[in-house]
Order: structure tokens, then sequence, then C-alpha cells
């Protein structure tokens, strides 16, 4: 039973058709990699999948809800608990701490301070962060921007985190860590995970992986039989 | 959430907590001074609601009370005198007074009770028969400076004066300040003038650089923020400055409130208990700006769209149209038209003079991005180069917030045009001229009974035996010299010369030997025993105008025989003093003769008239200045928080234009362009406006001055004056674009 | 690099005279390889003769080899689709047969780009398998696996950019 569903999903921005007819399933505690070329539709798709945009015609099921059809109140509401995300770059509170940024979506929550910090802070060791907690996210590198962005979106213990270029503006030696961290910890937390990323080293990571071509899901074998 | 927002205020960092820390500031200083405002329109409002029982003047044939009023002067200073008596017992009081004064006693104001003390009784004390029984509470006086002395009398002793009134009432309503159309209108605008920039300093303090604040809303949408969350969070944001600001302005106040007690806003100072902005005032400030800046502050969010992708403007703004300059017009119309076609006196449009002025102001803020863009489309013609390209770009962009920069100043320099194109024509109104041979001599003129209705009682001037006791008191005083006019026998009582005893025909008679005493008077023709001349120029208070009647005595002046011993009344007496306690021992010989004084206000030399005009004046002057520096400084302070908020704003776009090799100096020039420009473009229009302002004020003025008032020196001084500031305060910002776009720095993830 | 397929492959669009193959061939091919001998070239066209899978069309009388011209068959077609088809072992130096089978595709008119995304899924396949293998370590393992993956994220690169100049290519070859 697929935890994330979408089907024949279109949308478009007035000419530009990004998404058209396009459909996928993620599986509980699956890591889907899409790939595809620039352009392609990829962060469209994530975007209509995270409930961040709406998709012109098609369905997105989530646990068994539609998503398309919730309020934006209960979208957001979703996202704060049960999504997460990783984006290329930019996701993090430019004037805040990395701890604060982890605390963050537990703080708008409505978690006691104290508690949040706390829970927070166990963020760190685990991806190898430790002693960042106090830096400003414009005194980390890349590597430990990405890693306190993961470590902010699986704060919350979401269903999926939905990861957009993670490693894109990485070294590939960086980004190999990022990912080996990345997947380690959404292994051992059983978080479904869509893997936005044209390198194929990051898709390797994944269970499993599907091509985004002129806005469709292509499945490859099928077109050659 | 609240504590969530205050939380995140507070860790957003050094930059995040400058920038509070200048919002707080900013709005401390709009804050302080707009307290300081309501303080003194409070205490204005409170002093000219005082009643005004001086100016009772209802009669009663059984009324309880004696009444004679007079203004005594000292030094200058002029005090209120109130001769009483009571014929019956629970009469109405004096406000102030625990009861009327019995016979025998007085009260008096508690300045004057001080200068009595510091002063010999015979310059002062020896005016006021009997004892002090007590001072006068603030609710009988004006301002705590005010000489007012209430003296009891037996009824005997004031009947027989033809100043006197029997009244069974004290009047209560408030005085119509005889200046007060000017003075409301002054301080209207006055007030106006500053509010306005204070506004715009805290509104534009309030927003310092919302835009990157914007930024971070997205990243709190995509973890999952809600709208709502949002626009706590951003209140709490503002309120935090403005509500710091707020505390602080209430701070300042109390630092400013020494001073407040010290302007002469009336021409006097305020009792201090009543400049208080009320707590009403206190409470409304901490309630209201605060209040303000997150309505502010949820407004500006409104007209964006923050998606957790990032921050939109949900409609570009259309550019501004020619519409905007319409209200501009329609206030100066309003305002000029009714002045110009019935010039009046400035009176009785005042309310509507403040209602058109406000519009003008409105108008002017409103025309501003109309104003801007287009000077930012000739600049785009009519230059070429890197640093102009730039700054009209932004101009043209955004029209709205590069002018609302500068609104504050623009709005500042048209005060400060008005002002200083009205101070003159006030002040040219007035002679101030100090020096005149008669300067220190004081001309009395007797007349005893009722000018008004002349009856059997009256006599044009003072008989002669008491005219000798007189003379005879005046010569004991050391360093005194009195002349005595004598009325000639021909003018008799029954036929009074229309404007006064010194205007009658032929004027009136002088001894040589007392006439050269004050040699200014002129020489009398060789051998001649007594003169008659024509003195009526002694009527104008005017200085420079007496001096040009000088000298009186001619070696064509008719000789006369009557020189006074032939039972001649005396018309009017010259006295000419050495100095101040001279003059104030003649004043105390005179107000035992108060009721033969032809006016109920006590004589005062020629110079002290000239001086107590030009000390006015110079008070309203100085007030004036303080004002236009004080506007000055808030639009400076708006100008300055907008300019380095709009720098911090583009630190990203100016940073990457840097790394790719911009000099610095060009970015310089370009803010330095985008600012300038608008501004000066913006200040032709307004001291434009400042003079068709100022015009009809100053006509209502003078109305005897005819044409246009030709802008004073200091009015260009004032414009030029305000563009230099705001110039250098714009150059004082640019160190931080330097600052915070330097390259080591940049980081662009 | 399988020649029999490949000849087979050129043969598909139209039938072919022997020296036409080699020219054929040594011009799309012969950058990565050797050229043809004839040696090899007929060697290869009677074995496929033999199997099946192509069939003399006419030939000029007067004998040679060089006088026949050939055909493809049915079993020749289903042989050149079946190795279209499957995708290659992602092994490293793969580019040259990948090459000819993209050629290949596009001379016959088959959807080259589904065959380089069947590619690409074995590719990454095999990606995921390395990487779960240098997960599991020791460190020796994980850099042969490494050198691996090294390999075939440049043969994937290969593939992306491939694909998105197959109508480029299609163009010049079919000059
Ligand atoms: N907000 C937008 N407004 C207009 N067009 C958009 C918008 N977002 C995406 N598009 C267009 O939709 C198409 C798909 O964009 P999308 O961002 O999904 O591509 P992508 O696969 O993520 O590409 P990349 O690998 O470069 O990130 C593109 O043609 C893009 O120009
Ligand atoms: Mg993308």
């Amino acid at each position: 039973m697929s935890i994330l569903y979408a089907n024949d999903l279109t949308k478009s921005f007035g000419a530009t058709v990004a998404l058209q007819g396009a459909s996928l399933s993620l599986e509980p505690g699956e890591i889907l990699a899409v790939m595809g070329p620039s352009g392609s539709g990829k962060s469209t798709l994530l975007y209509c999948l995270a409930g961040i945009f709406t998709p012109d015609d098609g369905t997105v099921t989530f646990g068994g809800r539609r998503m398309d059809s919730l309020s934006d109140r209960e979208r957001t509401r979703l996202r704060r608990t049960a999504f997460g995300f990783v984006f290329q770059f930019g996701q993090l509170v430019p004037e805040l701490t990395a701890v604060d940024n982890v605390a963050l979506p537990l703080l708008l929550s409505g978690k006691r301070r104290t508690a949040a910090y706390e829970q927070a802070r166990s963020w760190f060791p685990r991806l190898g962060l430790t002693g960042l907690e106090g830096r400003r996210t414009g005194e980390l590198s890349g590597g430990q921007a990405q890693r306190v962005a993961v470590a902010r979106a699986l704060v919350t213990g979401p269903e999926v985190l939905f990861a957009d270029e993670p490693t894109g503006a990485l070294d590939s030696l960086t980004g190999e860590m990022v990912m080996d961290l990345m997947v380690d910890t959404v292994r051992a937390e059983h978080t479904s995970v869509l893997l936005v990323t044209h390198d194929a080293r990051v898709a390797a990571h994944a269970d499993r992986q599907i091509t985004v071509r002129d806005g469709q899901v292509i499945d490859a074998g099928a077109r050659v039989r | 959430m609240i504590r969530v927002g205050i939380h995140l205020a507070l860790r957003s960092g050094r930059e995040a907590l400058a920038r509070l820390l200048v919002t707080a500031l900013s709005v401390a200083i709009g804050v302080g001074l707009l307290l300081s405002v309501l303080a003194m329109y409070h205490a204005y409002r409170d002093t000219i609601a005082k009643p005004c029982w001086q100016c009772t003047a209802t009669t009663d044939a059984n009324g309880p009370l004696l009444w004679s009023y007079s203004e005594d002067e000292f030094g200058g200073r002029t005090i209120d005198r109130l001769d009483v008596a009571t014929l019956k017992p629970d009469g109405p009081v004096v406000p102030g007074l625990p009861a009327m004064p019995s016979a025998g006693q007085y009260y008096a104001s508690p300045a004057l009770a001080a200068l009595l003390r510091a002063t010999p009784a015979d310059e002062l004390g020896d005016r006021f028969p009997g004892t002090m029984a007590g001072t006068i509470g603030a609710a009988g006086l004006q301002s705590p400076d005010d000489l007012v002395v209430v003296i009891g009398h037996r009824p005997a002793e004031l009947a027989a004066s033809p100043h006197t009134l029997r009244t069974a009432a004290i009047q209560t309503a408030p005085r119509g300040l005889s200046t007060s159309a000017f003075y409301q209108f002054g301080f209207a605008l006055g007030a106006v003038a500053l509010l306005v920039p204070l506004l715009v300093l805290i509104g534009n303090a309030t927003r310092m650089a919302a835009a990157r604040r914007e930024e971070r809303y997205a990243a709190i949408r995509l973890v999952g923020g809600e709208r709502s969350q949002i626009n706590v969070i951003a209140s709490v944001d503002a309120v935090l400055g403005a509500l710091l600001g707020a505390l602080g302005g209430i701070g300042l106040y109390a630092a400013l409130r020494p001073l407040l007690g010290h302007i002469p806003l009336l021409g006097f100072r305020f009792f201090d208990d009543t400049i208080t902005p009320t707590v009403w005032g206190f409470v409304g400030t901490v309630l209201a700006v605060p209040a303000a800046a997150a309505v502010a502050c949820l407004v500006s969010l409104r007209r964006v769209r923050i998606s957790p992708l990032g921050v939109t403007r949900r409609v570009t703004p259309p550019p501004p149209r020619f519409w905007r300059v319409l209200p501009l017009l329609a206030g100066l119309a309003l305002f000029t038209i009714p002045l110009v076609i019935a010039p009046a006196d400035g009176r009785g449009t005042p309310g509507f003079a403040v209602l058109a002025l406000v519009l003008v102001m409105t108008g002017l803020m409103i025309a501003g991005p109309w104003l801007t863009m287009m000077s930012a489309r000739l600049l785009a013609r009519w230059t070429v180069g890197g640093s102009s390209l730039l700054a009209a770009r932004r101009l043209a962009d955004n029209p709205r917030a590069s002018f609302r920069a500068v609104s504050g100043l623009m709005l500042a320099v048209m005060v400060g045009t008005t002002l200083a194109a009205l101070v003159p024509a006030a002040l040219a109104s007035q002679d101030t001229t100090r020096t005149s041979p008669l300067r220190d001599v004081l001309r009395v003129g007797f007349f005893v009974g009722d000018q008004e209705k002349p009856g059997p009682g009256t006599i044009p001037g003072l008989p002669p035996e008491k005219a000798a006791t007189l003379l005879a008191k005046v010569a004991t005083i050391p360093g005194a010299v009195a002349v005595p006019l004598y009325r000639p026998a021909r003018t008799g009582q029954a036929e009074l010369p229309a404007d006064g005893p010194l205007a009658g025909d032929g004027g009136v008679d002088v001894r040589c030997s007392d006439a050269h005493r004050l040699p200014a008077l002129g020489a009398c023709p060789a051998g001649a025993g007594a003169v008659r001349m024509d003195a009526s120029a002694m009527y104008t208070d005017n200085l420079r105008a007496l001096n040009e009647y000088l000298p009186f005595i001619r070696s064509d002046s008719p000789v006369t025989a009557e020189d006074g011993s032939g039972g001649q009344l005396l018309s009017d007496l010259l006295v000419g003093v050495d100095g101040p306690a001279t003059l104030e021992r003649v004043r105390t010989v005179l107000s035992g003769y108060r009721d033969d004084i032809d006016s109920f206000e006590m004589p005062m030399t020629f110079g002290e008239v000239g001086d107590v005009r030009a000390r006015l004046f110079l008070e309203i002057q100085r007030i004036v200045t303080v004002l236009a520096g004080v506007t000055l400084l808030v639009a400076g302070c708006g100008l300055a928080v907008a300019i380095s908020g709009s720098l911090v704003e583009r630190k990203r776009p100016f940073t990457l234009m840097r790394v790719t090799g911009t000099g610095v100096g060009t970015l310089y020039r370009a803010v330095l362009l985008e600012t300038v420009l608008p501004l000066v473009a913006a200040t032709a229009v307004a001291a434009g406006v400042g003079v068709t302002v100022a015009y009809p004020i100053a006509r209502a003025l003078a109305p005897g001055r005819h044409g246009v008032v030709l802008p004073h020196p200091s009015y260009a001084l004032t414009v030029t004056g305000g563009l230099l500031v705001s110039v250098a305060i714009i150059a004082a910002c640019l160190p931080v674009l330097g600052r915070i776009t330097a390259t080591e720095k940049a980081r662009f993830e | 690099m399988n020649v029999p397929t490949t000849l087979l492959g050129l043969l598909e669009p139209e039938p072919s005279h022997g020296y036409e193959l080699k020219r054929s061939y040594d011009s799309l091919f012969a950058d990565n390889g050797r050229p043809l001998s004839f040696g090899q070239l007929y060697g290869t066209l009677n074995r496929l003769e033999r199997d099946g899978q192509i069939e003399v069309l006419d030939a000029v009388p007067g004998g040679g080899p060089d006088r026949k011209r050939f055909v493809i068959t049915g079993a020749g077609v289903a042989q050149v689709e079946g190795w279209l088809g499957a995708p290659e072992r992602p092994e490293p130096m793969l580019q040259a047969t990948l090459f000819v089978k993209v050629v290949l595709a596009l001379l016959s008119g088959r959807p080259a780009s589904a065959y380089l995304d069947a590619q690409r899924d074995a590719h990454l396949e095999r990606m995921r398998e390395l990487t779960a293998m240098r997960k599991a370590g020791p460190l020796s393992r994980t850099l042969l696996a490494d050198y691996g993956l090294f390999h075939l994220e440049a043969d994937l690169r290969w593939i992306d950019l491939t694909a998105a100049r197959l109508d480029q290519l299609r163009k010049e070859i079919s000059r």
C-alpha cells in the first residue's frame, strides 16, 4: 500500500506545461529517485506531491486522503507534521543559528521551548554537526548547511521527506557524505523519501528510480517492449 | 506563538538586533517629540481655557463688588492690577484667591511677590497699599510668571473713581487672546509640521528592511508555518521595536520635560503641571504606536504572497499618475483663495486654513511619487553613465519607496520656507528700532472722569493744584526730569478734540525752561518763554515714526504766553529717566494718580514699547527656529533610517555588482542620485508651495503692505540649508553601503 | 562489439552488397575499433546466411563474393531487436557497443531514446548494487565499488548527453 500516490497530474504555468499526466507512487520507507533532464518538471512534480502547488488536474493521495482537495491550512499542517523538506539551498532562515533553525518547526507546532531545543540538539551528533549548534546559517559551509537542513526536515519525525537536489550545490565527496548521512537517518526513521536529482550517484542511494521527461513519468522498460 | 515570535526576533543575530535598535531609537525620537507636542498642546488648551477674570465688564447696580482693573508696568512687564472693594458678603471671588482681600490687604501672584521682595518699596511696593495677605493660586493665573495683584479697598476709596464699575459676576469665559488667531495658526502649523515628519520617521523605522525580513517568512512557511503564524511573528517583530521605541520615547519626553517649561509659546511660560500629554496621551502612545506598527506590518504582508518557495508581490503597483498632483493643487486653492479674497485680519479662518494646510501637506506626500517618477524620466533622458542609469532604474521601478525616504525632509523644507517667509513679514510690520532720543522718556496723559461719556465731572487734564503736587513729587526723584505739557486755555471742557488731548488744534503749550531739559524736543526760538507745539506724533508708539517728527519745537514754533501758570490743565507729562530704578520710582508716584491717567494702562517709555514688541517677535522667531530645527532633525533621522533600510534591503544585488566589478564609487553616486534627485524635485515644489502658503498669511499679518512679500534671504538660506543637511545625511549613510557590500563578506548561497 | 548483429542492423534498412556494408560499417564505427577486414566481413556474412538471418537477394552473374546482394530475414530482424532491447551489462568500456546500438536504432527508425532509458535503468540498477556494496565495506571493497560507480556515472553522463542529441545524430548519419 503506497503512502503517497499521484495519478495523472497536470500543471501549467501560463503557456508552459510543466506536468502532463505524471503518475507515481511512493511506498512506505521507500527512497524513490526522480531523475530527468533540466526543465522536465521534476521540481514541479515534487511541489505538487508536497502540497506546495495545487495540480491543475489529477490527484495526489497521501495516507489515503486526497491532498488536492485539502485547504491551504490543512496542507500547511501536513507540511509541519508529516513532511520534511531539503532543497538545494536557501531553505534555512539566514539570521537564525543552526539549532534555532532545527527547533523552528517544533516551536511552530507549539512545542515547549526547552523540549524543542533539546530535541533539536539531539540531531546534531547524528548528522556530524556537533559543535555547530550556535553558528548562524551564513557561517556554515554548504555541506554543513545541508545537513542542518536534513536535521530540520527530520526533527518532526515526518512520514515523507521531499528532497530536491539536496546535494546540487555540493562537491561530489561532500554530496556523498550528506547523502550517506541522510539515507542512514531516514532508514533508521523509516521515512519515505522522494529524491529529485539529476546526479546518478545520488540517485543510486535510492531503492528505485523513475525518469521524468516532458512532464511525464516514463517507464523505460515498457516502451522498449 | 507570540513567545516564539519574540524569541525569534531576539535570536536573529547582530544585524537584526541592530535593526531593532535603530527602529526603537527612531521611534523613541519620534514618540518623545510627539509627547512633547501633545504636552505643549495640552498646556496651551488648558491655558487659553482659563477664565479671564480680568476681562470682567458686566455692571450690576446692586452687585457686591466694586471693581477697578488696570495695568501697571514694571521693567517692561505688565502687572495686572485689580482694585476691589466688597460691598456685600458672599460675593464672587477671583479664581485663585481664598477670599476677596479686605481693605488694606492685597494678594499678589508668586512672581510679583518675589519681585516685591527683591525691589525697593519706592520702585514697586509703594504702588500697592496695604499688606500682602497671601499669594494668588494657579487658578487665577495663566503663567507662573504672571504679575498680578488684587488689592482690597474700602468702598469709599473706589466709588469715586471713573474706572470703577459695580459688578455681580466675575467673568468666567476665557479671554479671546488678542493675538490668538496668529498663535493658533502658528501652533497648528508647527504641530502639523512636526507631526508629519514624525509619523514618516516612525513609519520608516518600523518598516525598515521589511523585504529582508520577508525572506525568512518563506522559510517558515516551508516548514509548515501557517499564514496566521507568520502574521503573528511579523507583527511581534514590528511591535517589539515600536514598543521599545514608545517606552524610550517616554524616557526622552521625561528628559525633555524640564525644557518644555521654558518655552514661551504664547509669550509666557505655561504652568508646569499643565504641561503633560495626560495619562491618556501616555497610554495612547504606548498602545497606539505598537498597534500602528503591527497594522502597518500586516498591511504590508497582505500585499505579498508568501509561499514556501519565496515571496512575490501580489500586484506590481501601477506607475503613479498625474491625478496625484490634484490634492496638492486643491489644498493650495483652498488655502489661498479665502485669504486673498477676504484678507481680513487672519482671524476667523484659522480652522479652515489649518485644514487646507493639512491638505497641502498630504497633497505634497501624495504628489511626491509622481514627481519622483517624472524626475527619473528626465534623468534617464538627459544623462548617460552607469550611476545615473542605476538611479533612474531604481526611481522608475519604485518611485514610492524612493520618495518615502525624502518625504519628511521635504515637508520640513516646506514648513521651514513658510515660516522663513512669514517671520520677516511679521517683523517688518513692527518697528523695533531701539534708538531714539525719546527712548527713555515716558508720556503720561491725564484725563479726569469718563472719556467716553463727557459730563460735568470730566476734565481733559490734571487740575493745577493736583498737577503741582505731582510735579513736586516727581522732582524729588533723582534722575527724573519732567516736562509738563499744558492744554491751551481755549480748548476748554466743552470742546474736546476728537483724537485726544495732544491732537487738539494747535497742540500743547510747553515752557521753554522745561523743554530744554529734553533736548530732543527741540530748541525754543530765542527769547521765548513758552511755545505751542504739535506733539500728536507722540501718540504713535512706533519709535521710527516718532523720530521722523522730531524735533517738535522748531524756530518757527509759535510763541505763546500761556506757560501753565494761568490755571491751565496739565494735559500730558513727559518724564525722562536715567535708569530703570528711576523709571519705576516715577511709575510708583504715578500709580497714585491712576484715576486721572487717560488710560487704564500705566505708561511705558517709548523704548519699552519697542522692546516689548521686539521681545515678543524675537521669541516667536526663536520658537520658529527651534521648531524648524527639530523638524529638520526629525526629517533627517527619517531620511537616514530610510536610506540605511533601503541599502540593507539591497545588500545582495549591491554586493553582486561590486563582486562583478562595479566600482563602489559608481554605487555611491547611484545612491546619492536616487535620493538627492527626488529630494531636489520635491524641495523645489515644496519651496514653491511654501511661498504660496506664506503669501496670504503674510498679507493677513501685514495688511498695510501691498504686493508680493519678497522672499527674505533667510528663505533661500533655509532651503539650501535643508538640502545641504540632507545631502550630508545621505553622505553619512554611504559608508554603510561600502561596509555592507564589502566583497570579502560576500556570500552567495 | 557484436560485429554480426551490427552487420545485421546495417542490412536491415535495405538490401546491400558486402562492400557497401563494409563501407557503412567503417564510416560509422571504425573510429571505435578497427576497420572491418574483408575476411571478417565475408566470414560473418556466410555464418549469418548459414544461420538463416540473411539471405541472398540476387547476384550478378559471374560469381565472386562481391556480386551477391543480401537481405535480412525475419529471424535476422528478431536477432537485431533482441540485441538492441537488451541492456548491456553495465561494465566499464561499453561506449562502443552503446554507440553502435544507438546508431542502428536510428538507422532503422527504432526509438533510440527508449534503448538509452533501458540502459540507464540497467546502469542505475548496477549503481545501486555498488552503492550498497560500498556501504557495507570494508574499505578495499568500497574503493572498488567507487571505481565502478565513477565509470558507470561517466557512461550515464554519456547516455544523458546522447539522449539529448539524438535528433542531431539522426540527421548526421542519414546524410
Ligand atoms: N513558477 C513558475 N512559473 C513559470 N514557469 C515555471 C515555474 N516553475 C517552473 N516553471 C516551468 O516549468 C517547467 C518545469 O520546471 P521544473 O522546475 O519542474 O523543472 P525541473 O525538472 O525541476 O528542472 P531542473 O532540473 O532544472 O531543476 C520549466 O519549463 C519551467 O520553466
Ligand atoms: Mg528543479
